[in-house]
């Protein structure tokens, strides 16, 4: 007995003693190779990805109305789904769709459906621009901004988007629904956080340079939304950053890449065949 | 002893170190002859090619392919090779071939998710499923994106 | 040579009330990573599985909820050299499909909260054997069975309170169940002037209780896990009751002249459990790698009137896994499950079977995103001696014990 408190004491004194003398730690070194598995791009969480964004889609589309113009439609999908090539995103098919609505915005639901309102098509003056719009748009899809934001974990701890999509059981459909709400609302009312903008700019602007499009273009499109009346922008000021700051750092992007005088293809003769009357 | 040489053959083998490989996950990327969009270029890789890794930059990677080096943004590249397009459309039951990784109650519960993302098609419970359809038609082909991509890799206004 | 026989029967019959694999403090190996890496796994832990050997280390479990399923099938041999008149061995085997443990943890708030049910401890020995050429005896006759399992049902609650240190404790339920047949028969040759003899005992055990553990896990230093664990099983109600009946006919007594009707003694009096101490150490040298240790003390328990005592014991394990691709994972371990009984000696009278045991592990895991399933096989040795007729000082039988388990694990992270 008293052999047995003895070994049981020296031993929490040596812990302590280590626990002491102990050095910062950096990282989990406790995960194993296996874990890797869970942070892969693996199909499953693909899969949920795409059901999340689809459920998040049809709930936009319960609002509003996509515009009843195939060549129009057709057109964005293929321009879309050519700057999708540069996404680094194989494993997604991407669909473009332009919906009647005043606000002057453009939204990515997770999964790769993007919509652009038909205010912000009529804003545009060249393919160019509509490149950079969709590009921005695709690079929110590339980096699962919605599922980090509403804290649905694609992997790892916590419920996980696979999981919600599994419709394995009541407690995750309902959680799911709520999760599709939350993300409609963050489209269209509390917005993404402000570096996840910056950095859909960057990503978008390095998009629209690898398909062949001029970067400047992207640039002045936001400078003219930014004259636009305020009633029709309160969507997008709501949900974005200031207009000026993007500005500015998309000014250094276009520094730091060496995007300054590419003089790329802008396109406008293509782009006026497909205007929104 | 034997458990020794066991544990001795594990950590030989999990300390030997690779060259870090990575693969293009875009449809193209160019290799640049700098970190910079308006330098020269080296070679144009295709998706799934595989490159080593020299050096990396913040936002750009300095890669080895077919003994030609180059840079490239790291936006396009990914550890691991890129898989074929995942779809759930057109069957919203769970995909059980060729992922064994799917559960027994995936199986079970396939009918219920059904039942809850596409029920009674139209305007039911605040969410339009059949717009949705009709936009998941816009597919585009490669011949179509071929041809769209000429005018725009010709370059100028 | 009768009166040796006589002797061994009579012996059997006052057999005490000790049961079988109380003489090791070491017995089953449970759980899913943990039975592959033969039990040394006090300082990793950060799965279900941890909850039988550190409670704390659920803390640092790497998925919000994991699962674990573990199942075996076991088979167990142990012979008893020369057990009667110097030449004829006594044999108990037994087969037995255990599910060894299952687990699930799951996190509420800071705290993370598993449940667990382990068989920790589980012996089965059946013996069916007909002697038939022993002399000056026709036939002698032996029925045995002996189950004696142990569970281990309850929760455990776990706190990180840094990427250093975390604390747990878990509280299940301590149930002991054992029952123990034993029949023999003889019947004596013609020339003899016995004719029969008969005896039957039955033996029935259930014990419940709690069984606290308290574990400390911490990080000295990067890579390296240190745990710490101590824990006792606290008997709170325990019920033993043994009958024994006998028949003895000889040519003079016709009828059960001997005969002792059923006597039926029972007891209330509770079993005392040694404090077990587990300090353990891992080295996480890079992810797919671990190499662990496990350094296992039991005290010592003094006897009773109703109880022999225990020993000390000083057991060791250690353990190693190790993945060769993100998707396979081979396990491996050794193991020592020391006799917590003193040796035999030639001038003691019922003295319990003394056996070190020593045992290995290999397994093979197979991983997916949220998955993991292993198959391995654990085989257990050991030698020593016993005293099958405990009134016969210097009747020592030289034993030896072979167990081999194959086991499937399954566990879910999600």
């Amino acid at each position: 007995m008293s052999d047995t408190w003895r070994i049981f004491f020296l031993v929490v004194m040596s812990m302590l003693t280590f626990q002491c003398a102990s050095v910062p730690l950096e990282e989990d070194f406790r995960a194993r190779w296996s874990q890797t598995l869970l942070t892969d791009n693996e199909s499953a969480n693909t899969e949920a990805e795409i059901k999340f964004g689809r459920e998040v889609a049809a709930r936009m589309l319960a609002d509003i109305d996509g515009v009843e113009n195939f060549e129009i439609q057709k057109y964005v999908n293929t321009l879309g789904n050519y700057l999708a090539q540069y996404s680094a995103r194989p494993d997604l098919q991407f669909y473009f769709w332009v919906i009647e609505s005043d606000a002057i915005n453009a939204y990515a639901m997770p999964g790769g459906y993007i919509f652009i309102t038909s205010a912000a098509y009529r804003l545009l003056e060249n393919e160019a621009e509509l490149a950079g719009v969709l590009a921005h748009e695709i690079a929110h899809v590339k980096q699962k901004h919605i599922v980090h934001a509403l804290d649905i974990k694609a992997v790892g701890a916590g419920a996980t988007l696979t999981q919600l999509t599994s419709g394995a059981s009541d407690a995750f459909r309902v959680a799911m629904n709520q999760a599709s709400e939350q993300a409609v609302a963050l489209l269209k009312k509390d917005g993404l956080h402000q570096e996840d903008e910056y950095e859909a700019d960057e990503i978008g602007l390095t998009i629209m340079v690898q398909a062949g499009y001029e970067p400047d273009a992207y640039l002045r499109f936001l400078q003219r939304v930014a004259m636009v009346s305020a009633r029709q922008l309160e969507e997008v000021t709501q949900t974005h950053p200031s207009f000026a700051s993007r500005l500015t750092a998309l000014e250094a992007v276009k520094r730091d890449y060496g995007m300054n005088n590419l003089n790329y293809a802008q396109l406008p003769e293509r782009f006026n065949q497909f205007k929104l009357e | 002893m034997k458990n020794m040489s066991v544990l001795l053959l594990g950590f030989l083998l999990s300390v030997v170190s690779y060259a870090e490989t990575l693969y293009v996950h875009s449809s193209k990327a160019v290799l640049l002859t700098d970190r910079d969009f308006s330098s020269g270029t080296v070679a144009l890789l295709q998706k799934g090619d595989a490159v080593t890794v020299l050096q990396r930059q913040t936002r750009w990677v300095e890669v080895e392919f077919n003994a030609q080096q180059g840079w490239v943004s790291v936006l396009l590249l990914k550890a691991t090779p890129p898989s074929g397009i995942v779809s759930v459309i057109g069957s919203d039951d769970v995909n059980l071939e060729g992922d064994a990784r799917m559960r027994a109650s995936a199986v079970a519960t396939a009918g219920a998710t059904r039942g809850l993302v596409e029920e009674g098609g139209a305007q039911s419970m605040g969410f339009d499923f059949s717009e949705l359809h009709q936009l998941e038609t816009m597919v585009v082909t490669d011949q179509e994106l071929d041809m769209f991509s000429q005018p725009v890799l010709g370059g100028g206004q | 040579m009768r009166i040796k026989l006589f002797f061994l029967l009579s012996s059997a019959f006052a057999s005490t009330l000790l049961s079988a694999d109380e003489l090791h403090n070491i017995n089953q190996i449970v759980g899913d990573r943990s039975i592959g890496m033969a039990g040394a796994y006090g300082a990793v832990s950060d799965d279900p599985s941890g909850m039988v050997y550190n409670p704390a280390g659920i803390a640092f479990a790497n998925a919000a909820s994991m699962s674990a399923n573990v199942n075996t099938l076991q088979w167990s041999q142990i012979t008893y050299k020369d057990a009667l008149q110097e030449t004829f061995d006594y044999q108990r085997s037994a087969y037995q499909v255990l599910p060894n443990f299952f687990g699930v943890v799951q996190p509420f708030g800071d705290v993370m909260v598993g449940f667990s049910s382990a068989i920790v401890d589980s012996n089965q020995e059946k013996q069916d054997q007909v002697f038939d050429n022993l002399q000056g005896i026709e036939r002698f006759t032996v029925n045995f069975h002996n189950i004696d399992t142990i569970y281990n049902v309850g929760p455990t609650v776990a706190r990180k309170f840094s990427q250093k240190l975390a604390i747990g404790f878990s509280l299940p339920l301590h149930y002991r169940s054992s029952e123990y047949i034993s029949n023999q028969s003889v019947v004596f040759e013609e020339s003899n002037s016995d004719n029969l003899r008969w005896t039957n005992v039955y033996k029935k055990i259930s014990e419940q209780g709690v069984r606290p553990k308290l574990g400390v896990l911490v990080v000295p230093i990067e890579k390296l896990s240190i745990g710490l664990t101590v824990d006792k099983t606290l008997v709170l109600n325990a019920r033993q009751s043994r009958q024994a009946s006998q028949c003895y006919t000889n040519d003079t007594d016709i009828g059960c002249s001997d005969q002792q009707n059923p006597s039926i003694e029972k007891t209330t009096l509770k079993p005392n459990y040694p404090i077990q101490v587990r300090v353990a150490g891992a080295w996480f040298p890079n992810s797919a790698l671990l190499v662990s240790a496990d350094f296992i003390h039991n005290s010592a328990v003094s006897s009773t009137t109703a109880f022999p005592g225990k020993e000390a014991t000083y057991d060791a394990a250690v353990g190693l896994e190790w993945y060769w691709s993100p998707r396979w994972a081979l396990r491996s371990g050794a193991y020592t499950s020391m006799a917590n009984t003193p040796e035999l000696n030639d001038l003691a009278t019922n003295q319990s079977a003394h056996v070190d045991r020593y045992g290995a592990t290999v397994s093979v895991a197979r991983f997916s995103q949220g998955s993991s399933i292993s198959l391995g096989v654990i085989g257990l040795y050991g030698q020593g001696k016993s005293q099958l007729f405990g009134s016969i000082p210097g009747l020592l039988q030289k034993t030896t014990s072979i167990d081999v388990n194959v086991f499937f694990t399954t566990s879910y992270r999600y």
